[in-house]
């Protein structure tokens, strides 16, 4: 292999085929999430300079932009000026859409001019995938823009426990102390729990699949010179099985565990959440300074945690999120294009704009620019760290690592919980055909989904609607109880197929007794959840939304508790999305909107990339 | 105009350009005077009449300093040039007038050229226009670290002793990971083949019994040493694998603050341009080394089938100097103990550092 184009391309190949784009949350660095062109300006007689960028930078680079068109900076040597203009498109969706020669314009927006994904490796896997296709690359003039490091996220009073800073942590010394079944009783602390770690889905999330590598070196015993003998070697397994064991749960993005976590604090309670989240740098900054996600939404005052975090930089070294800034040498780019990015490439490099990507909480790429305010103590990060940098594998040993990963994860226990009211008969498309329906579409995502499952993992379909019969309660019904997938494949697969729409929704009374059976058989060795999917609102008798809340948070709290994750899905224009949040967060868990049902294969595929 | 390559992980180029700012207005009028010479044997494929100057990616600023609307200055790889040199049947096949380059380079294609029975259509290269020692740049506490364990003055030889070892083993710190020396690509950078030559160069020299330097070295001595090929492999698999994509290490370590690597080859030119322009935070913790014995890279100026260069020389030279280079009567050792200039460059011959260059394909690759 030649070690030249040595980068996580070879791994995120495989990520890429089995990340599909969901409609969702922000994200970091998930390699799935889509995002629109929105509204675009128009350029006037300037050249539009289109640019597609991972969303954690759009409001920054949105900024910049506006300071450049009109500026002296934007006029071109010939005559003419540049104009820029900004659409977030998450990495992973758009390494796809450029592949493909960046298709249908109405719907991804613009093809850009430049792109920036979070990390170079989709660079790197752009073109790994045109030169698989036999197509030329179209990578070119590429610059970092922003860096940020891979840490792990801890509680302060944890981070103090461990001895860290005075002491240096590793991977291998978090990842041995999640193996130990005292967890913090080792540490003095028997009230915080057992050790749970934080880690998102490596087929979605860069900042996951560096943590991965991290954990894999950190099962040999290496920093560099990761093999593929190496992941085979049945200690390394071993290890690797011991730490996924103490996984909360997945997910695509780390904004759900620092949400979570955030709101945890505000109850008191985020020592027993998540002992420890891998994340980038950047993140902690944002959880420190109240703004967990980094984005503020509307009538969001940013308020400091309780208990703040702590930016571990492992001692075996760790992986940059490098941001760069890519002037595509794709056909649809010309040259006065060209000009007009590198005009603004440049712009972004000047000491004034990299002043800018400190406030957001990443490192200049500049190095003119020193390193200062917010990445400083005061909020748990140090600028002095990292001190070395682990080595990124070849792309052969990447691939065989998620391979590897994918048997090494914590297996799940996952109840489908379907909403089969009478509106899951109403059209996807409220302005569209009669035809596909919205039941007609969450069939095809539960079914699709199924494939994203181990045949161990354990699987189990309920629906509910009212005036059900034949099953303990009219509210729902076991179609097929909970057991291991490859028994109940088939079966899911022909009750899903055989789904009508019928009566009301028994919303809360459903979702509770689901949650007591799931609680009632808690398996400690997997990820214990229920997907929930609806299109309306509580229809019950019972209306206590408070009692259900209490009820579903009373087993997600305190060192000893049993917690069963309920990923609600908000389906459809009418969905109660509030009261699913709060059912969501109830369980330190998510809620998926998918108010456009069309989007319902690509949101299902997002909340199964949590087991 | 200035046609450039694709650069991939440099530096901003708005920093190279602002450091060759302060020379562009009086060199321009040199590269006016080449530009009228229309009539002169060159015919480099400019846009009529306008030749055209190619220089080496490491040399960007200068070649941006001297460039005016009136010239047509192509910045490209080394190896690129070198290719299209070795291989034109006339010398307006090679569709430039001059070329920048390190006097390696020349070399290779002079004797490129000759082994394949074709006209020379440049002069093998002169006196330098300038020269730059070959440094390492280092974080200052692995460099404290690596000198002692070095017995007090780093050499390459040592440095591939060193190399992959965990650092506790050198005197550093467990937190330092392993140690992770860097250079560029010699395939595709000048830097790298000459930091290549260096190395090998020592390494090669220092074993041999009949006071051979590193000048002298050539392919029977690494085909017949014992020693060198385990060396060779120790050093040049511990360098991360970033550092040879075809971009400029040196940048990615300013970049990440001094992370990426635990010391980088480049010249003291870029080292002191670099640093003069990085942040405090970046400058006060690198340290510059000057791996014994001290080799140089030597700029040269060759005008290709015989172009008059008018006062081009002149205004690349003071572009050179203003870009950190050492010149004539510069050439003193800069403040801060930096060493003399050696009599030469202190590397293999243009052949053996070809040679090498295939040799380390097939190790790395």
């Amino acid at each position: 292999m030649n070690r030249t184009i040595r980068t996580l391309a070879g791994s995120l190949v495989l990520a890429l085929a089995l990340a599909a784009p969901t409609a969702c949350a922000p994200d970091d660095d998930a390699g799935g999430a889509g995002g629109g062109a929105g509204d675009l300006a128009d350029p006037g007689d300037c050249t539009a300079i289109d640019m597609a960028v991972s969303s954690e930078k759009i409001a920054l680079l949105s900024d910049l932009a506006e300071e450049f068109n009109g500026s002296d900076a934007a006029e071109l040597d010939g005559g003419g000026c540049a104009f820029v203009r900004v659409q977030t498109k998450a990495s992973g969706a758009a390494t796809q859409l450029l592949a493909q020669g960046w298709p249908d314009e109405d719907v991804n927006g613009p093809r850009p001019v430049v792109w920036s994904p979070a990390a170079s490796s989709w660079g790197a896997i752009l073109d790994q995938r045109l030169a698989d296709a036999g197509e030329d690359p179209m990578v070119g003039e590429s610059t970092p823009f922003m860096l940020t490091p891979l840490v792990i996220a801890m509680p302060e009073p944890m981070a103090d426990a461990l001895g860290y800073p005075d002491r240096p942590i590793g991977y291998a010394d978090i990842l041995r102390l999640a193996r130990d079944p005292q967890g913090w009783a080792a540490f003095g602390h028997p009230e915080w729990g057992p050790f749970r770690l934080g880690k998102t889905n490596p087929n979605f999330s860069t900042s996951a699949l560096s943590a991965t590598i991290a954990q894999y070196y950190a099962a040999t015993g290496k920093t560099d010179g990761l093999t593929l003998e190496d992941l085979a070697r049945p200690e390394v397994q071993e290890f690797a099985r011991g730490v996924e064991s103490s996984v909360v749960h997945y997910g695509d993005i780390t904004m759900t565990f620092l949400n979570n976590w955030f709101r945890n604090d505000v109850r008191g309670t985020s020592l027993t959440y998540v002992s420890a989240v891998a994340v980038e740098e950047k993140s902690v900054i944002d959880y420190n300074k109240g703004d967990p996600d980094g984005v503020l939404a509307p009538g969001e005052e940013p308020r400091e945690p309780r208990v703040p975090l702590v930016a571990v930089y492992p001692k075996e070294g760790t992986l940059y999120s490098d941001n760069p800034f890519i002037v595509l040498d794709a056909p649809w780019v010309d040259d006065t294009e060209r000009e007009g990015a590198r005009a603004f490439a440049e712009f972004v490099q000047r000491p004034a704009a990299q002043q800018r990507v400190l406030e957001f909480g990443f490192r200049p790429a500049n190095p003119e620019v020193a390193i200062g305010e917010p990445i400083s103590a005061r909020w748990g990060v140090d600028p002095g760290q990292p001190e070395t940098l682990l080595e990124v594998p070849e792309p052969e040993v990447l691939t065989a690592l998620l391979d590897r990963w994918a048997q090494d994860r914590k297996r799940a226990r996952v109840m489908l919980l379907l909403d089969v009211s009478g509106s899951m008969g109403d059209p996807a498309d409220p302005d569209g055909d009669p035809v596909p329906t919205k039941l007609d579409l969450a069939k095809e995502a539960v079914v699709d989904a199924l494939d994203e499952f181990a045949p161990d993992d354990r699987v189990g379909l309920r629906v509910f609607t009212t005036e059900l019969t034949g099953g303990e309660r009219p509210e729902w019904l076991d179609l097929v109880p909970v057991g291991d997938l490859a028994g109940n494949r088939e079966r899911i697969v022909r009750a899903v197929n055989d789904l009508v729409p019928r009566n009301g929704t028994p919303l809360y009374t459903a979702t509770g007794d689901a949650f007591d059976d799931m609680v009632e058989g808690f398996d400690e060795q997997r990820i214990n959840a229920i997907v929930l999917l609806t299109d309306g609102r509580n229809e019950d008798v019972n209306e206590d939304l408070e009692g259900l809340v209490s009820r579903l948070r009373s087993r997600s709290e305190g060192e000893s508790s049993t917690p069963v994750r309920v990923f609600a899905i908000a389906y459809g224009g009418d969905a109660d999305l509030e009261t699913l949040r709060r059912i969501a967060e109830a369980t330190n868990a998510q809620v998926y909107d998918a108010s456009d049902a069309t989007t319902i294969s690509k949101v299902f595929t997002a909340v199964v990339s949590n087991f | 105009m200035i046609v450039s390559e694709p650069r991939r992980g440099r530096l901003p180029a708005r920093v190279l350009a602002l450091v060759a700012a302060a020379a562009m207005v009086g060199a321009s009028l040199a590269v006016r005077a080449l530009v009228l010479d229309d009539d002169g044997p060159g015919d480099g494929g400019g846009r009529a009449g306008t030749p055209r100057l190619a220089c080496v990616t490491e040399l960007r600023a200068v070649c941006e300093a001297v460039a005016s609307g009136d010239a047509e200055v192509v910045v490209e790889p080394s190896g690129r040039t070198e290719a299209t040199l070795a291989a034109a049947a006339t010398p307006g096949d090679a569709g430039i007038d001059a070329w920048l380059a390190y006097a390696p380079s020349v070399g290779i294609v002079v004797d490129a050229r000759e082994r394949a029975g074709l006209e020379p259509i440049v002069e093998p290269a002169g006196t330098p226009l300038a020269r730059s020692p070959l440094v390492l740049v280092a974080r200052a506490d692995r460099a404290a670290a690596l000198a002692s364990w070095c017995g007090g003055e780093v050499s390459w030889r040592c440095i591939g002793d060193a190399a992959g070892r965990p650092w506790p083993e050198v005197g550093g710190q467990e937190t330092w990971g392993r140690v992770r020396p860097a250079h560029a690509d010699p395939v595709a950078t000048a830097d790298g083949l000459l930091a290549l030559g260096h190395a090998a160069g020592t390494f090669l020299a220092a074993g041999g019994t009949g006071g051979l330097t590193p000048d002298d070295v050539s392919r029977l001595d690494w085909e017949t040493s014992d020693t060198f090929p385990g060396w060779f492999q120790r050093l040049q698999r511990a360098i991360p694998a970033d550092a040879f994509d075809g971009g400029d290490p040196f940048a990615r370590f300013l970049q990440t603050r001094l992370t990426a690597y635990d010391l980088v080859a480049t010249t003291e030119a870029a080292a002191t341009t670099g640093l003069r322009r990085a942040a405090g935070d970046v400058r006060d913790a690198a340290e510059v080394l000057y791996a014994a014995p001290v080799a140089t890279a030597d700029v040269v100026l060759v005008a290709v089938g015989g172009t008059d260069l008018g006062d081009l020389p002149a205004a690349v030279r003071r572009a050179l100097a203003d870009g950190g280079f050492r010149t004539a009567g510069s050439s003193d050792a800069p403040a801060g103990g930096a060493p003399a200039l050696p009599p030469t460059d202190g590397l293999p011959a243009p052949g053996a550092l070809g040679a090498l260059r295939d040799y380390w394909r097939g190790v790395v690759r």
